[in-house]
């Protein structure tokens, strides 16, 4: 695309969807891009910037926040991760992220189902922006369907959900396209079970996403249908708040898709300190496990998370929004500046 | 090397032989596990097959360098090459020539693959220039259009060429499909 369409269509569709943001209710903020600790992710490599991190998400920066009583806000954050490098990944990209406040639990949920229509309000609001500018690209979904996690797998598997033990993963990998002969963690598992559940899962949700989910995602954005998948497995919960025990345990958390496009992650976030130090621990385990380097703890962040109201929050992939809209196959296609070579960027 | 230093054109060393990724993608669903899905092409036979790898998988990376030589000879079993830079010889054997061998003529530049070390493979240039030593005179009236005959060249490899080429002119042939390409004037 050329760069003077480029650039129209970067302050089209951000104005639209800070309109949208704003006229809801929400308050535009700015936080830090360099942190003390970023968070700690399964497979989310931070970028150095010494002594300091460059952020991977707002997100602890915007809880921090929200517990200081700024109430609902967003921020369009710059933000980098290591090593995402691909049509649809750039090591430098830009997250769209908000936050709902409620002041009861229940507010905050019913939050969480409005964060959907929020996706789908910026979707529309972006192909109307791109119409106006008179660039092609896709309609917006006729409509969105939303699918929990577990209805998904059977249709798109015709096999129930696995469990969330690593004898049932590694059977359910077996059953997924694409996925490797070697079972799930063929070298020694964790010797502690929840770390090695969560191994496992966060490499079973990609096999099946690229072997599984994709291909009926665009089956359903061919038919005009955009997805919300809800109710992820718990040991996939990340910062989502876990409902519910047992085989019944389900994380409140949601991605929304058009297509392969994977635009946004949702979740009710998780408020209890306690709980949030026990898996960023368990995360640091694994990644430990898989050979990723140590990530200091945010103290701060936790000694704020006590306060944090009832709330539900999203971050959508800025870039992808506009890629989406515009029917590039490329992020690369529509950046204000080429890619630098691969592997020039490392931290 | 770590598989997050997988890139096009990356050589990696599987099961003992050199492969060569010709296609990348990395994809990588929220949360989940990075997957660098490849295309990749053995350099010594040039099959193709698809390869998927993990984040955080490590690889190996292929001692694999080419060089340009010159054709100098050939004694049946071995063909002789000179590195154009060292002037160092190499004789690799006709069964890792293979068929390209027809097109080995004096001073010829083609690529020599080197694997740990030791050749295993050449590549001729896409296009070569060579004498026609062979050829039957044109069909009088036979100007029908694509009609073609024999025509032999120096290294005694037979073309199909255009009615109007003669024993004596040079003709550009493509090493890839062994077409004729056209006529060249000295």
């Amino acid at each position: 695309m050329p760069w003077p369409d480029r650039a129209r269509l970067w302050d089209a569709v951000s104005s639209g969807a800070r309109s949208h943001l704003r006229g809801t209710g929400l308050l535009e903020v700015s936080t830090p891009a360099r942190v003390l600790a970023p968070a700690i992710e399964p497979w989310i490599e931070p970028l150095a910037a010494a002594p300091q991190w460059l952020r991977t998400s707002p997100e602890l920066a915007l809880k921090r926040l929200l517990a200081r009583g700024v109430g609902s806000c967003f921020e369009l954050a710059k933000v980098w991760r290591a090593g995402e490098i691909g049509d649809w990944h750039r090591e430098e990209f830009h997250l769209l992220e908000w936050y709902r406040v409620a002041d009861t639990a229940a507010g905050a949920a019913a939050n969480f189902e409005r964060l959907r229509e929020d996706v789908e309000a910026l979707v529309a609001a972006a192909a109307t922006a791109r119409e106006e500018l008179g660039l092609s690209g896709p309609a917006a979904p006729a409509r969105w369907e939303t699918w929990t996690f577990d209805a998904a797998w059977h249709e798109t598997t015709g096999q129930t959900r696995p469990a969330d033990a690593l004898d049932a993963l590694r059977e359910a990998a077996r059953g997924v396209s694409g996925a490797p002969d070697a079972p799930l963690l063929a070298r020694d598992a964790p010797a502690d079970d929840r770390v090695a559940v969560l191994a496992a899962w966060s490499e079973l949700f990609s096999w099946w996403s690229d072997g599984a989910l994709d291909p009926w995602l665009e089956r359903k954005a061919e038919a005009g249908i955009g997805i919300h998948i809800v109710d992820f497995p718990a040991p996939l919960a990340a910062l989502a708040e876990i409902e519910g025990e047992g085989r019944d345990a389900r994380a409140r958390r949601f991605e929304s898709f058009i297509g392969r496009v994977e635009l946004a992650n949702g979740y009710l976030e998780l408020r209890d300190p306690r709980a949030q130090r026990e898996r960023f621990a368990r995360v640091a385990a694994m990644r430990a496990w898989s050979g990723l380097g140590p990530l200091p703890l945010d103290e701060g962040f936790l000694s704020e998370l006590g306060q944090l109201p009832p709330v539900a929050g999203i971050a959508l992939g800025f870039e992808r929004l506009l890629a989406w809209c515009t029917g590039v196959r490329r992020l690369s296609d529509l950046a204000l500046e080429p890619d630098p070579p691969r592997g020039s960027a490392r931290g | 090397m770590d598989v997050s230093d997988l890139k096009k054109n990356a050589k990696l060393k599987i099961d003992g032989n050199p492969w060569i990724v010709v296609d990348f993608q990395f994809v990588k669903p929220g949360k989940g596990q990075g997957l660098y899905k490849c295309k990749i092409k053995n350099m010594l036979t040039g099959s193709v097959v698809d390869r998927t790898w993990r984040s955080g998988e490590k690889l190996e990376a292929a001692d694999v360098e080419s060089r340009t030589h010159s054709f100098l000879f050939g004694s049946g079993d071995s063909y002789t090459f000179m590195d154009a830079d060292t002037y160092e010889q190499v004789a690799i054997p006709a069964d890792t020539v293979g068929d390209d061998s027809a097109f080995l003529m004096d001073e010829l530049p083609v690529d020599i693959l080197f694997y740990e070390g030791r050749a295993v493979g050449i590549t001729l240039p896409s296009h070569v220039v060579m004498e026609v030593t062979e050829c039957p005179d044109g069909v009088a009236g036979n100007t029908a259009t694509g009609a073609t005959k024999d025509a032999t060249v120096s290294t005694g490899l037979t073309v199909q060429v255009p009615l109007f080429i003669k024993q004596g002119e040079r003709i550009k042939i493509d090493t890839r499909t062994r077409a004729y390409v056209e006529r060249v004037n000295n």
